[in-house]
Parts: C-alpha cells; structure tokens; sequence
C-alpha cells in the first residue's frame, strides 16, 4: 500500500467517504425513478381523463357519424375548452381530412416535415405527434421538446372514422428530477464533508492513544524502561496499553536480573583473579626460578589484568545502567582541561590538541567525567596511525557542556554508526582483540553519559574519521569572565 | 612482627600468609568474622588485614569491636565491593586503610609496612608530611599554612606521595596507582605532573619537597623544616 493510503486517518476518511457516497447514490436512484414514475403516471391519468372528456363531450349522443362530423365536432370541441392550457396540445385527425388542432403551426410544420420525406427513417418511430401509435408514447419534437402522447381511435360503429391525440409536455417532469439531482448534489457534497470530518475526528480519537503508546514506545529503552502508558479507558486500546504495560514490567525485571547477574558475576570474579594474581606475582619473586619462570608470568599477568579490567568494566556497566554509580559534584572545568590535557599521551602517542571554550563549573562525576573522555580517546586511538591527529573540543550550550572526540582514523561505517556503543561490539572483529579492549569502553562510556542526563553520539565520514560528541548537563559558567 | 590475615576465601588467605612470611613477617589466619575477631582478642597482632564480607560477623563488626578494645591497632580492609559506602562506613568504624580486590601483593606489602611505621596514624580523612597537609574531605591543601591550589590529578597524585613519605616509588608503582588504567610505558606524563606539583609547592624560600631518585623513581622527603 502506498505510504499516503497507509495511515489510520487516510484509511478512515476514504471508507466512510466511499459508505456515504454510495448511500447518498442508491438514494438519488431510487428517488429518481420514483420521482419520474409518479410524475409521468399523473401525465399519462390526465390524458386518459381528458380522452375520456372528449368521448363525453364529442362522441357521446351519436352525432358524429363521418370524419367530416368529427372535424366540425372536435373544433367545437377544442373552442369549448375552459382554458386554453398552452403546454397540451390536442390533435384530432378525421379520416381524409385536415387535422383539428389548438397548436396549428406546430403541427402544419410537423406535417410539412413528414411530407418532405424525413419522415422515411424518422417520423413512424415517434419523431412526431401525428406519427404517435395507438396508446401512449413519448416523442419528441423540435419545437415543443419531449412530450407524452396519447393516441386513442375513434370509432363510429366499429368503423375507425379518426384518430385523438393528446400530448402533454414531460418538461416540468425533467425539471423536477434536475431539481431534484441539483438538491441531492448539494446534498451529497454536504454529507460527504460531514463525513471526512467525522471520521478525521474519529481517527483522531482512535489513533491518539495509540500515538502516545508510540511515543512510549519509542522512549523506552534498554537504559529506561520506567515509561508507562497512563491510558484509563478499558476499551480495546486499553487492553492494548494495558499489554504494553505488562510487556515493559516482564522486559525491566528481565533487564533487572540480566545487570544483577551482570554485577553478581564480575564481583564473584574478582576473588579468584586475586588468587591468580598473588600467585603469579609471588611465582615471578620466588629465587631460582629464572628468566623464563619470570616471562611467562608476566605473560600471565598480562592476561589477568585484562580480565581484571573485563570484570571492573562489566561492574561499571551494569552500576551505571542500574544507577548509584555517580558521585556528583561540581567540577571546576578549568582544572579538569588541564588534567585532561596532560594525560592525553598516556592512551597513546598520537597529534593531540585540547581546545576549550568553557570556563566554569559542571555538575558531574569528574572521575567518571574523565572515564569517559578516556575511553572515546582510547577509542580513537585504535582507529588512527601513529602518525594521526586526536582533537577534543569543550564547548556549551543551553546550559549543557558539550564534548567532542574527532580523530582522521578510519571513520565508522554507516551502518555501525547506531551500534558502537552496543556492548562487546567491535566495528572490526579481531582488530579490536588483538590490541586488548575490553569491547565495553563506548557502551561504558554511553552508560556514565546518560547516568548524567546526557547523550552522547557518533558521525563520520567513512575514511575521513570520526567524531564523538556528548553533552552533560548541568553547566555553570564562571561569572567573573 | 605478628600480622593476622581475615579472609574466608582460603586461596586468599593462603597467598596472603605465604607473601607476608616471604617478607618476614609471622602470619596467622582465619576464616570468618567470630574466629577472627577472638584471635585478634587474644593475640598480640601489629596489623590486622580483614576481609569486609565475612561468614557469621561482618568485617565491620569486627573493625569496630577491634577499636573498641584497642585504638593504635592498624586495620587494613579488603573489599571485593569497590562500594564506596562500605569503604566509607569501614574508615568510619576505624579502619585504617582499604584495599580493593583484586589488588597488587607489592601495594598490601606497601601499605603494611607504612602503617607499622607509623602506627599512630589512624586517620585517613586527612595527611600531613613534613609541612605539606592535605585533606580527603574538602580536598584543600597547604604548605607551611599556606594554602595550594591543585587539579584533581595533581591531588590525586601527592595524596599518594604522602601516603608513601620517604619511601622511593618507582614510576610503574605511581602510574599504576594514580592513573590506575592501561598507560603508555614512555610517556612523560608523570614527569610533568611531577613539575607542576613541585611548582605549586615551591614556597619563596624551598623548592617542594619532591626529589627525583635516579632510575628509581621519586620520593616525598618528610624532613622539610
């Protein structure tokens, strides 16, 4: 489905649109027929009846015995009217002789085209009044339009001495059902924007829950799963939010027990490697044992600090996610550049330049603070040659301290961008092993940021380096500068 | 010298026992909280290493039965919870020192033999060397009364210096325990500290305190009249 038809309010408005004009439709029709049937039913009484007058009045009492009697006696007929109703018009066509007629000229024209010969393909199918068959008919003519005719015989004994005819005009019938089509138009337009806006605002009352659970949906994280949809009605979207609810307390207690076991683990570790590591150290000190006894055990402690620093960095992980990591306090950022400044050589020999613009003080964790510059530093380090270029920048904004980490490295790949700060990810398998990363220094690095209220992000240019910025909030600017 | 050595876990202990007797020392251990509380009740122990989480009495109860019996008596804790609230509570209830797990023999070893050095020294929220004063709490610093400003790293730094006085660290020791994480083995960046430290401690009429011993390392020289 198009992405324009996809959306509940489209959707909506078009079925009901559709429902609305199809009943306002099968109305009009309905209506319509009923409309011309009763209309042309009183015509075609009103020609009976005046037929039926005209037998009382001229065939009645045996007068009329030839076609020229029926001449004499229909003119008289036709004088004899009450009215003159202009819309009817009667024709009475004695045998062998001139028709009688209240419209003579329409009538003489009708006769001159019939004579002229147009009437060989047109006139005997109804092209004319005069040319009508027994009964009723609807012909149409070029003066009068359509009109309803009646034609009757007149006999005389059972001899045929003339024809009656008697048509009414069907134009006060067409002008009722364009009346009529005009009204259900204006109607049907009326219906069908009453329609759209009903179901706009029907839509609306359907998808707002469900946009606010979206926008739960969306904020809820593995770092927050507190949201929850505050939705009282106990209709379907309720049961809906009330399932969300009930999925987001199961996923929490899940995370729950994943970062206690996380915790629970590292910490059980720590124990063992302080046996390995005293029993390393004492083997590398114990007399006698050599030059190889003394390589391999530092080979071994190599190892043990790198599983030391797994376990102090799952440990640091899962307090951050779970909080009560912090130790806020405000730090002066004059002092902390400087630090921060002269331990950059110490993650690696690399073109560093510090650039500041801040000169008061934030609220954080400054050893945490310091952690995380560290790692996004380390970081960029594994991803520059020797000879590359480290910049960090600190600047502010509304309120907040903003730090970025650019490096000229290898850049970050464009579908790796949301997921370096996933845990145990590695852009590049193996690369990252071999030089010792524990794989949790960004997700570490995101987990102090976010315990601070910041955010942190990642942009690059794949093989024109990457920047890492961050911001926490909670700056003050020193107001003597 | 008699040490006594509160650890549950054996493997611990053990090493601990075998190290400390490597270096001369006379060590005696237990295994939980009951036991090693009444061994450091009847025994004449100089320092006592104690484990924080142990079976039937916890390593806090036994620190503050320990002070309420003997108050010179060194306390060394081990934490494999690197919380600081029970660090803190421990230093609170008397301890004098705290190691966390895992941690480096030659750091115990270190700081054993500091506090039986010093024994009076039973108050870790605050240092003094010679004229150099330093305080944990409100992290401010001072030589000859007169008070210096310091980074946190700077801080960091001579806090550790001090804890050391007179005892030569090599440049490996101070890294570790200062920067604590992976570090550049030829960087200068101890070298620079060391400069800015000895700057901001320079009085008008001495040069800090700070000497530099040759391929061994640095030394905070407490004789600083």
């Amino acid at each position: 489905m198009p992405s324009f038809l996809s959306g509940i309010r489209v959707r909506l408005v078009l079925a009901i649109s559709a429902v609305t004009m199809a009943t306002v439709g099968a109305s009009f029709f309905a209506l319509h027929e009923t409309t011309a049937a009763n209309l042309r039913g009183r015509i075609d009484r009103e020609l009976h009846e005046q037929y039926a007058e005209f037998q009382q009045r001229v065939l009645a009492g045996g007068a009329v015995r030839d076609p020229a009697a029926l001449a004499r006696a229909s003119s008289r007929f036709l004088a004899a009217q009450r009215y003159q109703p202009e819309a009817r018009i009667y024709v009475i066509s004695p045998h062998g002789l001139a028709p009688v007629t209240n419209q003579q000229r329409v009538i003489a024209e009708e006769l001159a085209e019939a004579r002229s010969g147009r009437g060989e393909q047109g006139e005997a199918a109804g092209g004319g009044i005069v040319a009508a068959a027994d009964g009723l008919s609807t012909v149409s003519t070029d003066e009068t339009g359509k009109l309803r005719v009646l034609t009757e015989p007149v006999l005389v004994g059972g001899t045929r001495v003339g024809t009656f005819r008697a048509a009414d005009p069907l134009t006060s019938v067409d002008q009722a059902l364009a009346t009529l089509r005009n009204r259900f138009i204006a109607v049907g337009i009326g219906a069908l924007l009453l329609s759209i806006a009903i179901a706009i605002w029907l839509a609306n009352l359907i998808s707002r829950p469900l946009r606010r659970m979206a926008s739960v949906a969306s904020a809820v994280d593995a770092g927050d799963l507190s949201h929850r949809i505050d939705y009282g009605g106990d209709d379907e979207v309720g049961v809906l939010a009330e399932a969300f609810n009930h999925m987001l307390d199961r996923l929490e207690r899940g995370f729950e027990r994943e970062r206690e076991f996380v915790s629970d683990a590292s910490h059980e570790l720590r124990s063992p490697l302080t046996v390995l590591r005293g029993r390393i150290e004492q083997l590398a000190d114990r007399v006698g044992g050599g030059e190889a006894v003394r390589a391999e055990a530092g080979e071994l402690m190599r190892e043990v600090r790198r599983m030391e620093r797994l376990t102090e960095d799952m440990l640091t992980l899962a307090k951050a996610e779970r909080g009560g990591l912090l130790q806020p306090r405000r730090v002066p950022l004059d002092d902390f550049v400087e630090d921060l400044r002269r331990d950059l050589p110490l993650l690696g020999e690399r073109r560093y330049t510090v650039e500041s613009s801040v000169h008061g003080d934030l609220r954080a964790d400054p050893d945490r603070l310091a952690q995380v510059l560290r790692n996004l530093v380390t970081n960029a380090v594994r991803h520059t040659s020797p000879d590359g270029r480290i910049d960090v920048s600190i600047s502010s904004a509304n309120g907040r301290a903003v730090f970025a980490v650019r490096d000229d490295g290898t850049g970050i790949e464009p579908d790796q961008l949301g997921r370096i700060f996933d845990r145990f990810h590695r852009t590049d398998e193996g690369r990252g092993r071999a030089e010792g990363g524990s794989g949790l220094g960004l997700a570490i690095a995101r987990a102090i940021v976010e315990a601070h209220g910041g955010s942190i992000s990642a942009e690059s240019t794949p093989g024109h380096g990457a920047t890492i910025r961050f911001s926490i909030p909670g700056y003050e600017p020193d107001p003597g500068r | 010298m008699r040490i006594l050595v509160v650890e549950d876990e054996r493997p611990i202990a053990e090493f601990i026992q075998r190290g400390l007797e490597a270096e001369g020392y006379s060590v005696s251990c237990a295994y939980d909280g009951e036991d090693g509380l009444a061994k450091a009740k009847s025994g004449d122990y100089a320092l006592i290493v104690l484990d924080v989480l142990l079976p039937r009495v916890s390593g806090l109860e036994v620190v503050s039965a320990i002070r309420e019996r003997d108050k010179g008596l060194p306390v060394i804790m081990l934490t494999a919870l690197a919380e600081t609230d029970d660090v803190v509570t421990g230093l609170d209830l008397g301890a004098n020192d705290y190691l966390t797990k895992p941690f480096a023999f030659a750091e115990l070893l270190a700081r054993i033999r500091a506090h039986l050095r010093q024994p009076g020294q039973a108050n870790p929220t605050s240092l003094e060397v010679g004229r150099i004063s330093l305080d944990f709490r409100t992290r401010d610093v001072s030589r000859a009364g007169h008070g210096v400003k310091l980074t946190a790293r700077e801080f960091e730094l001579l806090a550790y210096l001090m804890r050391h006085p007179d005892q030569v660290l090599s440049r490996a020791q101070i890294l570790n325990a200062v920067w604590g994480y992976d570090y550049d083995p030829g960087t200068n960046v101890l070298e620079v500290y060391i400069g800015y430290l000895r700057r901001k401690l320079a009085a008008a009429d001495r040069d800090a305190p700070i000497q530099t011993v040759r391929s061994a390392g640095y030394r905070l020289v407490s004789a600083d009249a």
